[in-house]
């Protein structure tokens, strides 16, 4: 019996022993790049960047990595209306305060300003022979006829509304980012200066707070002239002297984002607040071959001007 | 139970244990392994694609590469892929490849074998039967003559021919297509040519022309100031290291003594006797103003001055009088000419014609008492016969022509390319009548000037079509000023 109860021991200390497997969180590292790149219309220089994967030199965290992490010698064409367009490297100095010290590199080209509508393909051939590729369609948003016909044109509304109304064309699975500005000049000086002006005011602990627009699916703003008032009158911030100042009008600047761009902030906004970890953080990527992102948004404006009696009521004549 | 019933239970419970134990063992030991595939490699398919000639934009699937033959593509996939090279002046060719990866393929594509690819070059000239270079080399034909089976480029061509100057030019052939070139060879049996590509003329923007009695060839120029050429050299007058206030020289006169060059532009003009020259400027001297547009010398050496401001006469003893409005109606005198009766004849910018006589009475023509085409004149000139020539500006109302004053009556003619300018008249030693415009050389040939001759590019191979003056020797050689074109002689008039 003796002899048994040895055995069992011996069997139990080999069953513990022989199922001790040392745990690594970590998978093996496996390089993989990243393209991203936003072509916009209202500028002809469009930039993409490359980038690749990094192993942290503890293993753990990111910071640790001093090496920037981009891609140079890579091959990247993009086409637009069956015309190649050469992207070329480059270098700027590092202004930002990441944990890289070298300079930026990022690949440019300075004469494409694609329209709305329209197509761009991108592929990026790297130095080890991956390909990444992508292809992004600039919103529809055409300059004439995006905003509605009937939109406010002139503050204050002749039908003596307290607000303003702005409209805007519908495309599906699409979200705008509306900016408010009055732009206006300080004399003697001809940079156009800008007021962003909040879509209302909220009380938040006491303080009055501005609330701005921000991705939105909704077609429409309406300010209420108060605001406005309220952000006229934050121009001259303190020098009382108005007549210094003027007023050219209010800028409804729009950005019309890509279906590529909508997903990626539509990824972002799904659920979460500050309590909240997600074990579910969603992966967008349309870059075939890689990660990252190509997308494209297309910018409009749209102005309304100032009657002269509503700034003189304000004291700007 | 007994003692051996015991121990057969006894060795069952055991073999139990064992059992159990052994089945824990393997079972709490075996574990789900998840394994990632590892990554492929990117495809290694190559291809290197060459042509004669090199240099085509290497298209993928209908897309342009940054690759131009010779040169190759590479990391492809195992597949098909429809390769298109394209190159200005070809056709574009596409064909279709097939890749496999780890294996190297070379494509070459001979475009001179395929006939479509090539282009032609039809070759014709004034005359005809001039040798053909291509590139320099002869060909061994002669126009006219087509050359086929060019490749799409850029060629030079020359003629060849005895008698007339070579001339050359740059013909573009593409793929499939004829390119014409016609080249009007100058005669040099009857022209010659002085530029600044075949002389040492200093520029080829001649605005006025005189030529004295030792047949020295006089030249005003817009931007060079006035150049002597005496059939064996050139020299050029500017404003540098001269008295001469502007190098756009708007007249040029030489006196009948051959002892003076007059010499008229924007800022006065200066007197020339081929040593020493002297400045008459506007406030420094009788000038009424900067701008000298016309200079005549009358029979008793008297000088007129036309200018913006008015007609002035310097007389022999250096008196400067401007005549009045009632004397001159018009200050823009554009053209001088003295006739047989020593009369002064003064075209004016928008008041016609003034005659001033050797009295000192003036009479002026106009569309209001006379038949002339207009009152804007640009040239006028007097024939040894008394005949009055002139010219006018553009005229889109009556036509362009020229009106004639002969025998107190004036009649016109309009034989002169339509919509020009005359810039100058010149009556040459047989009564012929040479006019300067800004579309061709046109001869009125004497007696009865009925007879006209437009010398333009296409007649003479030259280029003469923006005509500012001109001029004979005394060898009865026509010489002749362009702006653009240089200087021209004319040896057709002996």
């Amino acid at each position: 019996m003796k002899n048994f109860s040895i055995f069992i021991l011996f069997i139990i200390a080999v069953e513990f022993y022989s199922c001790d497997v040392a745990l690594n969180p970590n998978a093996p590292f496996r390089q993989r790049y990243a393209l991203t790149g936003i072509m916009r219309n209202d500028t002809s220089v469009q930039i993409v960047t490359l980038t690749k994967s990094y192993q942290p030199s503890d293993g753990l965290n990111p910071l640790t990595n001093t090496t920037d992490p981009a891609v140079i010698g890579a091959e990247v064409n993009m086409w637009y209306r069956d015309t190649l367009y050469e992207l070329r490297d480059t270098t700027i100095a590092r202004t930002d305060t990441s944990q890289y010290k070298d300079s930026v590199h990022f690949y440019y080209i300075k004469n494409l300003q694609p329209q709305p509508g329209e197509y761009i393909d991108i592929e990026a051939l790297l130095p080890n022979g991956l390909l990444l590729q992508s292809t992004t369609q600039l919103p529809d948003a055409e300059s004439y006829g995006f905003f509605n016909s009937d939109d406010d044109r002139t503050i204050p509304p002749a039908d003596g509304r307290n607000y303003i109304h702005v409209g805007w064309q519908q495309f599906p699975n699409i979200l705008y980012q509306p900016k408010i500005v009055i732009t206006y000049y300080v004399k003697g000086d001809t940079t156009k200066q800008e007021k962003e002006v909040p879509l209302y005011y909220e009380n938040i602990n006491g303080s009055s707070t501005p609330i701005y627009p921000t991705q939105t699916k909704i077609t429409f703003v309406d300010i209420d002239l108060g605001t406005i008032n309220r952000a006229l009158n934050e121009i001259p911030q303190g020098n009382n002297d108005k007549l210094q100042y003027t007023i050219a009008n209010i800028d409804v600047q729009m950005i019309v984002y890509d279906e590529t761009l909508t997903t990626y902030y539509s990824s972002l906004q799904t659920g979460v607040d500050a309590f909240t970890v997600r074990l579910d953080q969603p992966d967008f990527s349309n870059i075939s071959g890689g990660y990252g992102m190509f997308g494209s948004y297309v910018r409009q404006d749209f102005y309304i001007k100032f009657t002269a009696d509503y700034l003189k009521a304000l004291g700007y004549y | 139970m007994n003692c051996t019933s015991k121990k057969i239970v006894k060795k069952f419970y055991l073999k139990l244990i064992i059992v159990l134990f052994g089945g824990i063992f393997f079972y709490s030991c075996n574990k789900d392994v998840s394994v990632t595939p590892p990554d492929s490699p990117p495809p290694n398919g190559y291809v290197f694609i060459d042509s004669y000639p090199s240099g085509f934009h290497i298209y993928l699937d209908s897309k342009a590469r940054r690759r131009a033959t010779p040169d190759s593509l590479t990391w492809l996939s195992t597949g098909s892929y429809q390769i298109t090279l394209k190159k200005d002046l070809f056709r574009d060719t596409t064909f279709t490849i097939n890749v496999v990866e780890g294996v190297k393929k070379s494509f070459f594509v001979d475009f001179s074998k395929n006939p479509l690819m090539l282009g032609s070059i039809n070759c014709t000239s004034k005359p005809d039967k001039a040798e053909i270079f291509l590139n320099d080399s002869s060909t061994g034909h002669f126009t006219p003559y087509t050359l086929q089976n060019v490749l799409p480029g850029q060629y030079e061509i020359k003629y060849h021919l005895i008698n007339s100057l070579d001339d050359s030019s740059t013909v573009t052939v593409s793929s499939s297509n004829v390119s014409n070139l016609q080249m009007t060879l100058v005669d040099t049996t009857l022209w010659e040519s002085f530029t600044t590509k075949n002389s040492q003329i200093q520029t080829n923007n001649l605005s006025c022309i005189a030529i004295d009695k030792d047949n020295v060839i006089w030249m005003g120029t817009y931007d060079q100031g006035f150049i002597k050429y005496d059939g064996q050299s050139w020299k050029e007058y500017t404003q540098s290291g001269t008295v001469l206030p502007d190098n756009n020289v708007s007249t040029i006169v030489v006196d009948k003594n051959n002892n003076t060059k007059f010499v008229g532009t924007m800022r006065g003009f200066v007197t020339f006797d081929g040593s020493n020259m002297h400045f008459y400027g506007y406030q420094t001297s009788g000038l009424p103003d900067f701008y000298v547009l016309s200079i005549a010398i009358d029979k008793s050496d008297n000088w007129y001055i036309g200018t913006h401001a008015g007609l002035t006469k310097v007389d022999k003893t250096g008196l400067w009088s401007t005549y009045n409005s009632e004397m001159v109606p018009d200050p823009i005198i554009t053209s001088l000419t003295v006739d047989n009766n020593n009369n002064i004849w003064a075209g004016t910018s928008n008041s016609g014609i003034v005659r001033i006589t050797s009295l000192g009475s003036s009479y002026t023509f106009d569309q209001s008492n006379s038949q002339i085409i207009s009152n804007n004149v640009t040239a006028i000139a007097a024939s040894p016969l008394g005949e009055i020539w002139v010219g006018f500006d553009k005229n889109t109302v009556f036509g362009s022509g020229l009106s004639n004053y002969t025998n107190s009556k004036w009649s016109n003619v309009y034989t002169i390319p339509a919509s020009s300018k005359t810039n100058s008249i010149l009556i040459d030693h047989l009564n012929n009548k040479w006019v300067a415009t800004d579309q061709g050389l046109v001869k009125f040939s004497a007696p009865s000037q009925s007879t006209t001759t437009t010398f333009t590019f296409d007649n003479t191979g030259l280029n003469i079509l923006n005509v500012t003056g001109v001029a004979e020797d005394s060898y009865g050689n026509i010489w002749i000023v362009t702006n653009g074109g240089g200087l021209i002689k004319y040896k057709g008039n002996h």
